[in-house]
């Protein structure tokens, strides 16, 4: 018979690195392992493992719910604000979520604005409160190493937005 | 334990001190410094709006984001906030010091200043004062 706990400790070390997300694709998501290795995970398991390290109390189907709202109201902010992208991801740690961006672009006290804004307006939207915290950061012109190595030390699982193009 | 005015007036010398003595060399402490003068004056501005005093950067940043009243103040802090975390944990981060006095410190940490006046009571005065260091060192070293 197995052992649970070894199960859910393996699960969560093959976890480790960047899943990513395919906006609007609801069955898999792509996950990026440490040794260069990819794996792909149904979305019910993934959203399983972000309530986990979430330590998110409600229900699987609240819950998935309320990520799908956060992750759309994200994506569409991305479109809506950020023409110049040039990467975005979420950082996940226990009952927190990092929204960090990448953008082709000099520093820009507007797009700071509109970051702080994002952060109020996610936190006063009951429906999509899947976290307890949010925090954005931006880089320009950011170098996507030194981003990986800002994002990824110690979080369990990063999630990459690879927005579909219209 | 210093109080938390005093903490800011202590940090506000040292942030002088950079500008000054050194501005051109350190833009990241000056980055770090700046957000560091801001921490006990929004902490402050939260405990007089009724909300428990924040025990991390956590606590401050959800009280500020779920506060209205608190919006000029995280309008100005947050910018700050990210600008320190990105200067000790991002190696590439880059920008001068003349950035980071334009964009943060009197861009960002003035207007904040200016906010936490309406939270300081019989101590507008000191807050004034500690404005006013600021301002001189970003003028001599933005002049020089």
């Amino acid at each position: 018979m197995s052992d649970p706990t070894k199960e859910r400790s393996s699960a969560r070390d093959r976890l480790r690195g960047i899943v990513r997300l395919v906006e609007g694709d609801d069955s898999n998501v792509v996950v990026h392992l440490a040794d260069n290795d990819i794996a792909v995970l149904d979305m019910k398991r993934t959203i399983d493992v972000l309530k986990e390290h979430l330590a998110v109390k409600s229900s699987h189907d609240d819950f998935r719910h309320r990520l799908e709202l956060l992750l759309a109201k994200l994506a569409a902010w991305l479109r809506e604000k950020c023409p110049s992208l040039l990467g975005a991801y979420i950082e996940v740690r226990p009952a927190a979520a990092q929204f960090v961006v990448n953008v082709d672009s000099a520093y820009s006290e507007e797009f700071e604005d509109l970051l702080t804004e994002l952060e109020r307006d996610v936190m006063q939207d009951a429906d999509v409160a899947a976290v307890d915290f949010f925090e954005t950061m931006a880089f320009y012109h950011g170098d996507e190493e030194a981003i990986s190595d800002f994002i990824g030390k110690d979080a369990p699982m990063v999630l990459k937005f690879n927005p579909v193009q219209a | 334990m210093a109080g938390k005015l005093e903490l800011a007036e202590e940090h506000g010398r040292a942030l002088c001190f950079l500008i000054e003595a050194g501005g051109t060399e350190h833009p990241r402490w000056i980055q770090t410094v700046a957000c560091y003068v801001a921490i006990p004056l929004v902490d402050r501005a939260i405990e007089q709006c009724g909300v428990n005093c924040p025990g991390d950067h956590r606590d401050r940043n959800g009280a500020l984001q779920r506060t209205n009243k608190l919006k000029g103040i995280h309008d100005s802090y947050a910018p700050m906030y990210r600008a320190s975390k990105a200067a000790r944990y991002y190696p590439t981060s880059s920008g001068s010091s003349e950035d980071a006095i334009r964009q943060l410190v009197r861009g960002r940490l003035i207007p904040l200043l200016k906010s936490a006046k309406k939270h300081s009571g019989e101590e507008e005065k000191r807050i004034d004062a500690l404005m006013s260091s600021i301002i001189a060192a970003c003028k001599s070293a933005l002049e020089s």
